[in-house]
């Protein structure tokens, strides 16, 4: 075997795979048609091959079948607990566009806490605005995912009352409502009959305002979600409501019977605000927001709210406000 | 937009595959399939946004590899804290067939075909997830790379090296140690 003999074996493998350049292939090829002693390495290397692929082959024929029981045993909730870990996603990567940027410790809690909601392998996504609350969960009678909401969409009317058939139990909401940045808790039920009716308080429900959110979460951090497009696809409903103050606002709560972790996006005159509230339900706690956080006029996260904003609302309004804002040399708190 | 997907169902398809991949690597046949099963109910339970259009192959392989290198160097250790025969002991892994002790009848293909897989049992676990995602799956160099975490180079001289070896134990030409 001479010394291009030797260079020619030492690629027949990857010449056998046609993982050659061209070039070298060619060489190859020119090399072979004059030596007969590499070609039948070559046909070696390939009947060794096949004897690999037929070994394979047995193996992946005689492969036991997959055995389905954790998949049954994880019929009560899977699709939903996948909805809630890329509901949570957004929202963590929302709350840490906020709170790296201002408040680490307040971060570090709503993640734990979303973590912990997460690992009892949450089975009701309850998402929540200023006049409607939606929970969403999976239903082992229909197989489908079941939902309703307290709040017409339009905001004319509580929906309190289900039928017969419905497997839900009260929307295990503690809410607030704030207007016009008036401190203090409200109950869900009262701040609905307060709201309910008032013009100025009207209310989108449904794809666009899932997007407000989506948006925010995906233009700055690239995250994939699902819209609210439909009654089985709810994973991140966002439903802003605007005051008579100007406020527009968006609540996004993640939790069981058991827990919670929610954020309320605000966009009011002085700034896009953002409340946080992690915790347990309790019979009659109040939705007690904790840290705040104002972004600051040409903060990133600022702009991507502005961005999305504009796609969702297709307003310039609002942007107006921001952009007076910054022209200000508004700087958050 | 679409529902987020249920991984271990979109998974499903590839279990045999990734059963395979697990066999290359601990050689074991129960083995393979509770490390399988494992890495299904892992890829479960990741807590990651859906993400539309990924295939899901690939995460489930880097799941299995990760399980089987595990595995791979836990026993290692238990066999080193056993004082255990370390060096045949990842032939003994390998359902090995008592007829590729036979002496070859290399015309015979099914016989040649035993001679083989017990060939396949004295490679290194590495070597042989190579050689299955080449020759058991048709993977490209580069999909070997990426699967394993490997370069191209490292696939493309460890493939060839593989099947000298393969071809030299079947043939008994040149039985020797593989170094891992």
């Amino acid at each position: 075997m001479n010394e291009s003999c030797e260079h020619v074996r030492a690629q027949l493998s990857a010449y056998l795979d046609a993982e050659l350049a061209p070039a070298e292939a060619a060489t190859l090829d020119a090399h072979l048609a004059a030596c007969a002693a590499c070609r039948e390495e070559l046909a070696a290397l390939r009947l060794t091959s096949e004897d690999v692929r037929s070994v394979f082959a047995d193996v992946l024929e005689s492969a036991p079948a997959q055995r389905r029981e954790f998949a049954s045993a994880r019929r009560t909730s899977p699709r939903l607990v996948l909805l809630a870990v890329g509901a949570a996603a957004a929202l963590a990567l929302l709350l840490w566009a906020v709170f790296s940027t201002s408040n680490e410790r307040a971060w570090r809690n709503v993640r734990d806490s979303a973590s912990t909601l997460l690992a009892a392998d949450t089975t009701r996504l309850s998402i929540c605005g200023p006049l409607t609350c939606m929970d969403v969960a999976w239903d082992d009678a229909t197989g489908r995912f079941a939902w309703r909401v307290s709040g017409d969409a339009d905001g004319s009317e509580p929906r309190g009352a289900f039928d017969g058939t419905d497997v839900w139990v009260d929307v295990p909401f503690r809410g607030v409502v704030r207007e016009s940045g008036a401190p203090g808790p409200m109950w869900l039920p009262s701040a609905l009959e307060s709201a309910v009716g008032a013009e100025d308080a009207p209310v989108r429900f449904g794809p666009r305002a899932t997007r407000f959110l989506l948006d925010l979460a995906n233009g700055r951090f690239g995250v994939e979600s699902t819209s609210a497009s439909s009654e089985e696809r709810v994973a991140v409903l966002v439903v802003p409501g605007r005051g008579a103050s100007g406020w527009s606002r968006a609540h996004f709560v993640l939790g069981d019977d058991a827990a919670f972790a929610g954020a309320t996006l605000s966009l009011a005159p002085n700034g896009l605000w953002v409340e946080v509230a992690v915790g347990e339900w309790t019979p009659d706690d109040a939705f007690g927001f904790g840290p705040r956080a104002v972004l600051g006029a040409g903060s990133p996260e600022l702009a991507v709210a502005r961005r999305a904003f504009a796609r969702w609302s297709g307003s310039e309004s609002e942007l107006e406000i921001l952009e007076s804002l910054e022209a200000l040399g508004y700087s958050g708190e | 937009m679409s529902p987020p997907r249920d991984d271990m169902e979109a998974a499903a398809p590839h279990w045999r595959e990734a059963f395979g991949l697990a066999w290359a690597f601990v050689g074991d046949r129960a083995r393979a399939e509770e490390l399988t099963q494992e890495a299904f109910v892992r890829l479960g339970s990741m807590r990651r946004a859906p993400d539309r259009g990924q295939p899901i192959a690939p995460l489930l392989f880097a799941i299995v590899r990760n399980l089987a290198l595990d595995e791979l160097r836990r026993r290692r250790h238990e066999s080193l804290d056993d004082d255990a025969h370390e060096q045949d002991s990842r032939a003994a892994r390998v359902e090995a067939d008592p007829a590729s002790s036979n002496p070859a009848h290399l015309a015979d293909r099914a016989e040649r075909r035993e001679r083989v897989r017990a060939a396949l049992a004295r490679l290194s676990p590495t070597s042989r997830a190579v050689l299955y995602l080449r020759d058991g799956l048709d993977y490209s160099y580069r999909q070997i790379a990426e699967t394993l975490e490997k370069s191209e180079d490292v696939v493309r001289v460890t493939l060839h090296r593989a099947r000298a070896r393969v071809r030299a134990w079947t043939e008994n030409l040149e039985p020797r140690g593989e170094s891992t």
